[in-house]
């Protein structure tokens, strides 16, 4: 074997040859290609913040073609177009953050045919039961827990839904009352229409209290839908009309996406 | 440098492959070793390495590192095969985890090399098509920059930023809550 690993070398080579490179631009030198790879790597909030290193990061991180390869979080809602006549029903996907053609192509087309027909979304709207997040599994159970187990298997846990004294009662009911969701990279527990509570250490079991009642006036129907992946919005549907609206938990403004109107579950 | 291949006499049965970096220095190693390289691997399965394998992107100093590597990991992948016919044993599990935990000391000493030396390892691991050691490296450049500010990245890696003040103002609009 030629040439021993470069920890036994004396520090004074070492010193000599970090001089020599001090000028070079590693990162520069990579092709788009492996900068990719280990952008790759990175967690979704370090890949937002990278996007401000420089115009080549931010056009690679942005760059649609690469959505595949880096960790992503798909802002939008589906909804499903009603059925006419003997055609079965369709989906559509409305983006709620950027502009431009849905993220991802609603009709299913990589489905085979047999399977698309009689397709039901199971994991739209209210129906956030499951969330995975840093190789962990968290699942809303029955009785208010929610349990997380890690991809082995080797380890279980049980995390109570968050609780308030003032509306304990809330709580004892139906598990349906709220949904587990993933946003900003921490799971965040809504409680449809009432509060937003985030699980700051996944190792812990503490839940804090991020937003509360301050938009209980603006959901007579206590219908929380979502959590954005990336801010803190939720959003919910409002009115006979259906509305879609969103609200910015910091600046405490509400937002009307669009109306859904009754045909659009 | 020592002459290569100097400390294969165990493995002096098998075929041996020899490997030339850019500045002309000669690496002979075995072909277990070499076909961890699947750049390597189509050319020993093309019967074009008669005569040594050219590797005019590598230097020398980053093929030994990459031929260190190899050898560790080509001995790891024999390990396994040998053990697996017996699984149900469980001194070979225990021998199996402790040979485990070895590797994962020597890649983790492997990665103690300074910046330059991780993205030329990067790209040789890339030309050579040697995945265990791209995502080895990757995974340490990603490790060491993910907790880090857009400013702490330029400065690491001399970026320039030419991103305008306006364009960077609405990225950092857009990303906020990543900054929080």
């Amino acid at each position: 074997m030629a040439g021993g690993p470069s920890s036994k070398k004396s520090s004074k080579k070492r010193r000599a040859r970090r001089r020599r490179t001090w000028n070079r631009n590693p990162a520069a030198e990579l092709p788009d290609d492996l900068l990719l790879e280990i952008l790759a790597r990175v967690p979704y909030s370090s890949l937002c913040r990278f996007r401000c290193v420089s115009k080549r990061w931010s056009a690679l991180i942005s760059d649609p073609k690469n959505r595949e390869r880096l960790p992503q979080t798909l802002a939008g809602f589906f909804y499903r177009m009603p059925s006419g006549g003997s055609t079965p029903h369709s989906y559509g996907f409305l983006n709620v953050s950027g502009t431009g053609a849905p993220f991802i192509e609603p009709s299913f087309s990589f489905l085979p045919d047999s399977e698309r027909e009689g397709l039901e979304l199971v994991d739209c709207c209210n129906g956030f039961k499951s969330v995975f997040l840093d190789g962990v599994l968290y699942v809303i159970a029955v009785e208010c827990v929610i349990g997380a187990v890690d991809v082995d298997g080797r380890t279980w846990r049980v995390i109570k839904f968050p609780r308030r004294k003032d509306f304990s009662s809330l709580f004892d009911t139906a598990a349906a009352a709220g949904f587990i969701d993933l946003s900003q990279g921490q799971l965040h527990f809504v409680k449809a229409g009432l509060a937003v509570w985030v699980l700051e250490n996944k190792d812990s079991k503490k839940w804090t209290l991020k937003e509360t009642g301050r938009f209980k006036h603006l959901v007579r129907t206590k219908n929380v839908v979502a959590i954005h992946p990336d801010r803190n919005m939720v959003f919910f549907v409002f009115g006979c009309e259906r509305t879609l609206k969103s609200y910015d938990m910091d600046s405490r403004k509400e937002c009307i996406i669009c109306n859904l109107g009754s045909w659009i579950q | 440098m020592a002459s290569a291949g100097s400390g294969d006499e165990k493995a002096a049965a098998a075929a041996m492959i020899t490997l030339i970096s850019s500045d002309n220095e000669k690496f002979e190693v075995t072909e277990a070793t070499a076909t961890l390289s699947q750049t390597i691997r189509h050319m020993i399965e093309d019967g074009c390495t008669d005569g040594g394998v050219p590797l005019p992107n590598v230097t020398s100093k980053i093929l030994a590192r990459v031929i260190e590597y190899c050898k560790k990991h080509a001995t790891a992948a024999a390990g396994e095969e040998g053990s697996s016919s017996s699984f149900s044993d469980a001194a070979f599990l225990e021998v199996d985890r402790a040979f485990l935990e070895e590797l994962e000391e020597f890649d983790d000493a492997f990665l103690e090399v300074d910046r330059a030396t991780l993205f030329d390892l990067i790209l040789a691991a890339n030309y050579l098509d040697i995945k265990g050691l791209l995502n080895l490296t990757c995974q340490k450049v990603a490790d060491s920059v993910k907790g880090k500010t857009p400013e702490q990245i330029r400065e690491m890696y001399n970026i320039v930023n030419d991103l305008t003040p306006e364009e960077e103002a609405e990225i950092r609009r857009e990303t906020q809550w990543a900054f929080e």
